[in-house]
């Protein structure tokens, strides 16, 4: 027998009974539609928070989240200049923030799939604020790495997609979850386009230390958004058997799509932070004036914002997995050309354009596949330790650039290196199964 | 934001003449959005602004 996990296609537009809303109107559906399965027309009949609510609450809470961080590095030069410290410092308690948030992530999301996301939410909102306000009293480099680096880290893996994506998944109907996930996704992406020119602008007006006060505020915000999210509990009958994170996670392991979908999801952190981190400097080494990088940087923010609400409409039309060997392959044909042109400044705009539209648009898909996949009980684990991968990825992006950077005198090695990834990545997401899983009832009962 | 598939132009409990206002709601917050999008990127392209940013950035290497 097989059991679904409540995402099948069978039963779009069966839940309209949790799509209210003006964003969350279900399209009329016959009863023909439905499945002939007493689990899922019972999961089908579930009580759901609206969509409208789902969305907005997501939304504010992935911008505040996703943005707040992404101006980090505007801090650099006020922060060593007044504490004095070295870049070393700073950059490492960066590093540190960044991996805290991928190997925190499997976890909170555990958690959220455990005790619900809304409390997971209201702990990394308070965890984020204290991490904001300690950043700012921190006096000396090992207090700045546990405010700026661990704790902000933890928080970030309790505010954003992993988190937020396991409450979209149960509680949008699965016809429309990638849409969903897009339009969460594109909140963040947008946090991270506004966040910049707000935080230098706080940065400039207050003072560092005050702008860092002002952001711990701002991360208070997520408290009440995150009761925005609070999902009734779950019918007992209609919930199907249920698994437990053992077996879910041997299952996820073992099976060959999810172990693809994580080496993609590697290469895309791969990327996206090499480009993101590297590319100033490269322009920097060929001549390019800082202008021309904070164009870039400001173009990236904003097609960013349009690729990942792209990817997670095309998600519901398209093969999730075809979407994402399109980006990968995408990317490494934008990068190519970008090598391949004399470098000018429309160039450099050009290939930041096609970079935002290809930058976070793996969000939405890689996460939709896992929810088809194994279901929705499971998800924000899985999806964070889907993110661990990206966060490995994105931490030998940012040291090899550096590394073989300094070994060879540019950056040409690590170009290509991107190059050869994005192809891997578009080929190993073409053979990804997106349907559901097969279970066994009893595998699926054990544990 | 709020083009879902499969949502636009259905005929939902509202009755025949619910589409119009979802349809003038839905360009409404697209025309928010896009509105949005511009002031911020507009923001990044102010001298000043711009300056502070090409500076901070730059200090980064």
């Amino acid at each position: 027998m097989l059991l679904t996990g409540g995402a099948t296609p069978a039963l779009r537009g069966a839940t309209g009974a949790g799509s209210r809303g003006i964003l969350g109107r279900a399209p009329p559906t016959t009863r023909s539609d439905l499945p002939d399965n007493r689990r899922m027309n019972e999961a089908s009949r579930r009580v759901r928070l609206s969509m409208t609510q789902v969305l907005l609450c997501s939304a504010a809470i992935v911008t505040l989240s996703m943005g707040i961080r992404h101006g980090f590095g505007l801090w650099l030069q006020p922060i060593t200049m007044d504490r004095g410290w070295t870049r070393e410092s700073f950059a490492f308690a960066l590093a540190v923030q960044n991996l805290a948030w991928g190997l925190a992530g499997p976890v909170a999301g555990a958690l959220a799939d455990r005790f619900g996301a809304f409390r997971v939410i209201l702990v990394g909102g308070v965890l984020y604020a204290l991490g904001l306000v300690l950043m700012a009293l921190a006096t000396s480099g090992l207090a700045f790495t546990g405010s700026a680096g661990l704790l902000i880290g933890i928080a970030q893996s309790g505010t954003t997609y992993a988190v937020i994506y396991g409450v979209i998944a149960r509680q949008v109907d699965p016809a429309r979850r990638s849409w969903a996930m897009g339009v969460a996704a594109a909140a963040g992406s947008f946090g991270q386009f506004l966040m910049v020119p707000v935080e230098s602008w706080l940065i400039g007006y207050t003072g560092w230390q005050n702008a860092l006060f002002i952001l711990g505020l701002a991360a208070l915000a997520i408290l009440p958004l995150a009761f925005g999210l609070k999902e009734p509990a779950q019918p007992v009958a209609g919930a199907g058997p249920r698994q437990g994170v053992g077996a879910a996670l041997r299952e996820a392991f073992g099976y060959r799509s999810f172990q693809l979908l994580m080496a993609g999801y590697f290469v895309c952190g791969f990327q996206v932070v090499f480009i993101g981190v590297h590319m100033p400097s490269y322009l920097k080494d060929q001549g390019m004036s800082p202008q021309v990088a904070t164009i870039a940087l400001m173009l990236i923010g904003l097609f960013n914002v349009f690729g990942t609400y792209a990817a997670g409409a095309l998600g519901a039309r398209l093969a999730k997995r075809h979407i994402l060997a399109a980006i990968y392959a995408l990317r490494s044909v934008a990068i190519v050309l970008f090598l391949a042109v004399p470098l000018t400044p429309w160039s450099v705009y050009l290939f930041s354009a096609a970079m935002g539209l290809l930058w976070l648009s793996t969000v939405p898909p890689t996460n939709a596949v896992v929810a088809q996949i194994f279901g929705v009980q499971h998800m924000s684990m899985l999806g964070g330790f889907v993110f661990l991968s990206h966060q490995v990825g994105s931490f030998l992006g940012v040291w090899l650039g550096g590394l073989l950077h300094d070994a060879t005198g540019s950056y040409d090695v690590v170009w290509w290196i991107a190059v050869a990834l994005g192809v891997f990545a578009a080929a190993v997401n073409l053979p990804v199964r997106e349907e559901p899983i097969a279970r066994r009832e009893p595998a699926a009962a054990a544990a | 934001m709020s083009a879902a598939p499969g949502g636009a132009g259905t005929v939902g409990p509202g009755g025949a003449d619910a589409p119009r206002p979802r349809r003038l709601l839905r360009l409404a917050l697209w025309l928010a959005a896009l509105a949005a999008l511009a002031a911020v990127a507009l923001s990044y392209l102010n001298p000043h602004r711009m300056h502070d940013l090409a500076t901070r950035l730059w200090a980064c290497f």
